[in-house]
């Protein structure tokens, strides 16, 4: 009798659990499912599952929004932004997990503020920088950028990561004769793999789809978002072609989450732990 | 024993010299990218440059002054806050919730897992748009819901009415980062020791007692991390709000920054809008100290 009672409380909170999250997935069903109708289909079912699905729309979107060029641009953005933010954070995240002192610290401090700035505050300053270095509406404004705003994190899940690597690795690195650069390279590097797979989920996939950085210093450039920004702007009220659009945005980053999922549990882990 | 070696503590600058490529990089990008940017803010805030002009005055505290009677502002500044709110206590109470329930073992919570934290990957626009349709007043999902249960009185067009665009797109963030809220509490469950719910379990407790006297105190380090990194997403929230409103209507929805995007990019008052810029600054950077050793200093050590 007791062991069926529990059985039942157990298939009724599986069943509960899987109405939540099917209540959960309504938007991204809206997006998938109205991409795929036509303009009269999506006035008389704009919410259910498409009765004559038309993929022609996806192809459309995909050639008027211009996705071939901004996927590319993207891509390279996310791909030149992310290489150099872990050669950059990890070498600083070493001597700062190896060495104890003021400017250390002080570093530390400035990392740590960077968290609470607003992007409202350094909007216009960046705006003029970038003006007078003359990179406005360049992707080389934007790497310096997604550099700076993803360092904080990245140094610190890359030290936490490297003071548990053993310093006797080091030491017996010196004796050998390696300079501290060589040793860090050769030696300490390698063994960061797995937070470095950790870091590129979680700086690769923000900086794809950042949508405010592309729109405030590179509007002119075709990244993905201005893309789409564009692109449903001239549709205006076509909801199927929004959603056309949207649909070839979302593709990109749900890929790269089935497959990394884990990096990104890993990823928000290390962040939770107390910095 | 050569001095300059990493893992001894030493003099700051001898450290500086044989570590210099390690420090270099990062100090000129971050250092001209973001702490020059930052300083210079405070520079821009107390000038009337129009975002054109080669040439602009310094005019002290003129803009904070003019600040104070913009109502503009003032009204972005009490959204802001609502935005904060509502975001912080739902994604919080929603994903402390959910981590619970993915601790539990479950068939379907993988399945669960990854719907809820699947949103965390989409931009911007992706959120916006599908919730901008969800709440539109014509095939909008949520006054089908309330046709369908007798409510059609209630329905009206949520992103158009003063009074609901706010909540209606904190809840579209809610929706949004409520799973990355959940995995990280779910790690701060899983931190805690089984033996204590065992030893309390041969003590005779029930389940509630447990959740109030282990899983609730020892959760308090994950409770921090969580509100604290919510409150200041929250405090910034922008690029949302610009997609599916643009501050409307009728600067009903408008937060700080989208108000300091607003008055720099459409009405030129570059100097004006960096004063904001200052007082976010000012509010995020002492609310969130404030909150986080409150909240620290009710965490236990064990």
């Amino acid at each position: 009798m007791k062991t069926n009672s529990i059985s039942i409380k157990k298939l009724l909170s599986e069943i509960a659990l899987l109405l939540l999250t099917a209540i959960w997935s309504i938007p991204i069903f809206i997006t998938l499912f109205n991409g795929v109708k036509d303009s009269s289909e999506i006035m008389t079912n704009p919410n259910g599952i498409p009765q004559k699905p038309v993929f022609g729309n996806l192809i459309t979107a995909f050639i008027k929004g211009e996705y071939a060029e901004s996927f590319v641009t993207s891509i390279l953005l996310a791909f030149v932004s992310t290489v150099m933010i872990i050669i950059i954070c990890s070498s600083v995240a070493y001597p700062l997990a190896r060495i104890k002192s003021r400017f250390n610290n002080v570093l530390y401090m400035f990392f740590l503020a960077g968290i609470m700035v607003p992007s409202g505050l350094t909007m216009i300053p960046l705006y003029k920088l970038l003006g007078i270095l003359k990179i406005i509406n360049t992707p080389v404004a934007l790497i310096p950028i997604y550099i700076s705003i993803h360092t904080p994190f990245v140094v610190f899940i890359f030290s936490g990561f490297m003071k548990t690597i053993p310093i006797q690795l080091d030491e017996s690195a010196k004796i050998d004769g390696c300079t501290p650069y060589y040793t860090y390279w050769k030696v300490i590097f390698p063994l960061l793999k797995p937070v470095t797979a950790t870091a590129v989920i979680m700086v690769s996939v923000p900086i794809f789809n950042d949508f405010m950085n592309p729109l405030l210093y590179a509007s002119k450039l075709k990244t993905v978002t201005l893309s789409l920004y564009s692109f449903s702007s001239s549709y205006y009220t076509d909801w199927n072609m929004i959603f056309a659009g949207v649909t070839l945005t979302v593709i990109p980053p749900l890929i790269i989450f089935f497959i990394f999922q884990k990096q990104f549990e890993k990823g928000l882990v290390a962040g939770a732990v107390k910095g | 024993m050569n001095n300059s070696s990493l893992g001894t503590i030493n003099k700051s600058s001898s450290i500086l010299k044989d570590n210099i490529l390690f420090y270099l990089p990062v100090l000129v990008i971050y250092g001209l990218f973001f702490i020059f940017p930052v300083l210079s803010a405070f520079y821009y805030s107390m000038t009337d440059w129009n975002g054109l002009a080669k040439e602009f005055n310094f005019i002290g505290l003129n803009n904070f002054i003019k600040l104070i009677k913009d109502d503009t502002a003032k009204q972005a500044m009490i959204n802001t806050f609502k935005y904060t709110t509502i975001f912080t206590i739902c994604v919080n109470i929603f994903g402390a919730a959910m981590a619970l329930i993915f601790d539990k073992k479950m068939y379907s919570r993988n399945l669960a897992k990854s719907v809820f934290f699947l949103p965390n990957v989409f931009n911007a626009l992706i959120i916006g748009y599908v919730w901008s349709y969800i709440y539109s007043p014509i095939g909008g999902i949520v006054n089908y819901f309330l046709e369908l249960i007798g409510l059609e009185n209630l329905s009206k067009a949520w992103l158009g009415d003063m009074k609901t665009v706010v909540p209606a797109i904190a809840l579209a963030i809610v929706w949004q980062y409520t799973g990355a809220h959940a995995i990280m509490y779910l790690a701060g469950l899983q931190s805690i020791p089984e033996e204590l719910y065992e030893a309390s379990y041969i003590d005779g407790a029930s389940q509630l007692q447990q959740f109030k006297n282990i899983t609730f105190p020892l959760l308090a380090p994950a409770i921090t991390i969580n509100c604290v990194w919510s409150f200041i997403g929250g405090l910034k929230i922008f690029d949302v709000i610009y997609v599916m409103t643009n501050g409307g209507p009728a600067d009903s929805s408008q937060s700080i920054t989208t108000i300091v995007y607003n008055y720099a990019f459409t009405s030129n008052r570059f100097g004006y809008a960096t004063s904001l810029g200052v007082v976010l600054f000012i509010i995020v950077s002492l609310l969130s100290t404030t909150m986080t050793s409150f909240l620290r200093r009710r965490e236990v050590e064990l």
